[in-house]
């Protein structure tokens, strides 16, 4: 289920059409009407009434998070004198998860080989604080593999849902050393989805959270074997779940 | 004590290998764990866990199988990751699903203990004719409680 919504302390743009106004009208005045008791609050270019007399963009910015349970009672209404002409569907005002960044933090080793790679995000309200209601899940899908990684897909595809704001989450892209004794290769596609308890919006795509893993075994001298693990954004999809590209990459070789 | 998942609502099952929603009544049976009176033995600080709903089926009543996987021992590396296939379990002293594999890649986060693991698939048996059965879950040196259940042919 998606919801209308807008991030706190960032504007949002909104266009709004004035048709038919002359001298000596009153101006029409613009105002989000629903606030407080938990509904959120949200001003309109910075104060609580915005007057026009043509067409413009408004921002709107929230100022108070929705209370979960509280979705879709904000409108933004348009009045004329002590008229009603205009009003928008419901909306609330909640932060979101996107632009998920990926780094470098160590390499796998003892029985495994692989990368473990520190993942961070953002707010689209500017602070991670702001989701505190938000949750999010990795979602990860395999392709068959070859060679020695034929068939070497986890079965577990997703983390659950973890808590937004706190960051960083630590990635670990491992693989079985006992298993490297050819050639081969796997990649795995991974992305981001997310639920918000304050609009009740679940498995929602994260905007560019993206990456692709992958796996190469090669055998650089006769006997002697070594593997590549890569993650870099791209776009992609996992598990039904689609993302335009995260942000960094990261490859490492070891030897087996 | 950290939870894999964090919400046993966000519990999954693997159906055709393909991630989906755990039935209610299969998180129902994870949430008797907390009180669960007849938990695996302890070893080194881990212990395995097998629940079921019921001791008492009818001959064709499906019997669900809920894992739960607890390390008390500090500091060890738990896969957040799930729904993971369950290896190692026996029935009638038979393995009921395959041994455990030398291994698979993983891609994830991992938990360090203390944590419990209930993101395992649930696995299901069915039976044709009365008797008594034991299962246990053992894909390494831990081995789970052992359930022990009886099928009848009353008609309930």
């Amino acid at each position: 289920m998606t919801q209308d919504r807008v991030p706190p302390r960032v504007d949002t743009p909104v266009a709004v059409t004035v048709n038919g106004w002359t001298l000596p009208m009153l101006d029409a005045e613009i105002s989000v009407e629903g606030g407080g008791g938990g509904n959120g609050e949200a001003t309109v270019d910075g104060g609580s009434v915005a007057s026009l007399n043509a067409s413009a963009t408004v921002q709107l910015r929230g100022t108070v998070q929705t209370d979960p349970g509280k979705a879709g009672n904000l409108h933004l209404v348009a009045r004329h004198g002590a008229t009603e002409v205009a009003r928008s569907p419901g909306f609330s005002v909640a932060a979101i998860i996107q632009d998920v960044v990926i780094s470098f933090n160590a390499l796998v080793t003892g029985s495994r080989r692989g990368i473990i790679v520190d993942t961070t995000w953002a707010s689209d309200s500017g602070s991670r604080s702001d989701l505190d209601k938000v949750e999010f899940s990795e979602q990860v899908q395999y392709d068959a593999g070859s060679g020695v990684l034929a068939g070497a897909g986890a079965t577990a595809k997703n983390s659950g849902y973890l808590p937004a704001n706190v960051a960083p989450l630590t990635d670990t892209h491992g693989t079985p050393a006992s298993i490297l004794t050819g050639a081969g290769t796997i990649t795995a596609e991974q992305t981001f989805i997310f639920k918000d308890i304050r609009t009740g919006a679940n498995d929602i795509p994260t905007r560019n959270s993206g990456f692709r893993i992958t796996r190469n075994v090669n055998e650089p001298t006769l006997g002697n074997f070594s593997i590549t693990t890569a993650k870099a954004g791209t776009a992609t999809s996992a598990n039904g779940h689609s993302s335009a590209a995260g942000s960094g990459s990261v490859s490492r070789t070891q030897a087996v | 004590m950290h939870q894999i998942p964090r919400n046993l609502s966000d519990l999954q099952r693997l159906v055709d290998g393909v991630p989906r929603p755990a039935l209610p009544e299969d998180v129902r049976v994870a949430e008797r764990y907390n009180t669960f009176g007849d938990k695996g033995p302890l070893m080194d600080g881990h212990r395995r866990t097998i629940l079921t709903a019921q001791t008492r089926y009818t001959i064709g009543d499906e019997v669900r199988v809920v894992h739960v996987y607890e390390v008390q021992a500090e500091g060890v590396e738990m896969e957040a990751m799930g729904p993971k296939h369950v290896y190692g379990e026996y029935l009638d002293e038979a393995h009921g699903t395959l041994p455990a594999p030398v291994g698979g890649v993983y891609d994830g986060p991992r938990v360090l203990s203390p944590a419990v693991d209930f993101f395992f698939d649930v696995t299901t048996y069915q039976f044709d004719a009365p008797g008594d059965h034991t299962l246990y879950w053992q894909p390494d040196d831990v081995r789970s409680n052992t359930v022990r259940i009886t099928i009848t042919s009353e008609v309930r």
